[in-house]
């Protein structure tokens, strides 16, 4: 287990996650591969606190605050998603285009 | 044993014994002290491996709520990775949001809206090999930036976090602590959660169909 094999497992997980978001059709779907990368973001910091930091207790708090706020973030998307749900009855992300521009 | 001709006092006679003990049994002195970091790296490897294929799952399985059992997976192997890299406050906290809250989170949106996420959207196949060439580049990339980064000759050092110092950091006003981003963050929470209530909550101009669901209530109520 080296500083590499971390990071090299946290490209292969942000990877997967980045074929996620532009194949999924579901909005709940991209989400979940949002969480894919996020977390993949977070290996990242954790791997680079423990092999190489000066001060690792900064990168394990770095990481617990990208915690938090993806909290935050899933809190506020699934009341998005769920709103939507209730307007359209779907959750097609190719069929919601009400914010595009019609004219193009 | 000399006991007498070469130690003077009790005190330093007790401890020169203990010494003598300790280096008498074969049991401290003779055995090499056993190396445990293979079984690190193979822990390592397994669950690297379960993690990618969780991650693997997660992204090709049609079914959402499959896709959300699988990304369960990948946030337990995550925890354990967290535990190998000395990490172990990150590691419950990964459990204890990850899985015990925005999984929850996750997995009743589907519930709420997907019809038990039976219902999949097909994606053409051009988007899907769109996205494979671009995550695989993106990969490619990446490695052949770390391999060129020289992070292979770094040095490793055994960085550790304990949990002592994450909380004495996390509340310290001084330069080097975290006390405004803490508070900062508190208040997003408050902020975020009151921001998904109010969105998620059904608004005024849609009552008629809060009326609708209640007239059918009614009628309901009416027949039996």
């Amino acid at each position: 287990m080296t500083l590499q094999t971390c990071l090299l497992l946290a490209f292969l997980l942000f990877g997967a996650g980045i074929y996620g978001v532009l194949t999924r059709r579901n909005a709940i779907g991209i989400l979940i591969s949002m969480e894919l990368m996020l977390n993949a973001a977070n290996i990242n910091l954790v791997s680079f606190a423990h092999f190489r930091a000066a001060d690792a207790t900064a990168g394990a708090v770095f990481s617990l605050f990208v915690i938090a706020v993806t909290a935050c973030e899933m809190a506020v998307a699934l009341a998005i998603v769920i709103s939507v749900y209730r307007r359209h009855k779907h959750l097609d992300v190719d069929r919601l285009t009400e914010l595009r521009d019609t004219d193009v | 044993m000399h006991r007498g001709t070469t130690i003077p006092t009790g005190q330093k006679n007790n401890i020169e014994q203990l010494q003598e003990l300790l280096h008498a049994t074969p049991h401290f002195s003779t055995f090499p002290p056993m190396d445990y970091s293979w079984l690190k790296d193979a822990l390592f490897y397994a669950v690297a491996v379960a993690m990618v294929a969780g991650a693997a799952l997660t992204v090709f399985v049609r079914n959402v709520l499959h896709s959300a059992v699988a990304l369960i997976g990948t946030f337990f192997g995550t925890a354990v990775l967290y535990f190998l890299l000395s990490a172990e406050f990150i590691a419950v906290a990964q459990v204890m949001v990850y899985i015990g809250g925005v999984m929850v989170f996750i997995v009743f949106a589907i519930l709420l809206t997907s019809h038990l996420g039976e219902k999949n959207l097909r994606t053409s196949l051009a988007r899907k090999i769109a996205a494979a060439v671009l995550s695989l580049v993106f990969v490619a990339s990446a490695v052949v930036l770390l391999r060129n980064s020289g992070v292979s000759s770094l040095t490793e050092t055994d960085n550790f976090a304990s949990l002592s110092s994450i909380g004495t950091r996390l509340l310290s006003p001084e330069q080097d602590g975290f006390l405004l981003p803490f508070e900062a963050i508190s208040l997003l929470l408050l902020i975020s959660l009151i921001g998904a209530a109010s969105i998620a909550r059904i608004p005024e101009e849609d009552l008629p169909y809060a009326e609708r669901t209640a007239e059918n209530t009614t009628e309901k109520t009416e027949e039996k």
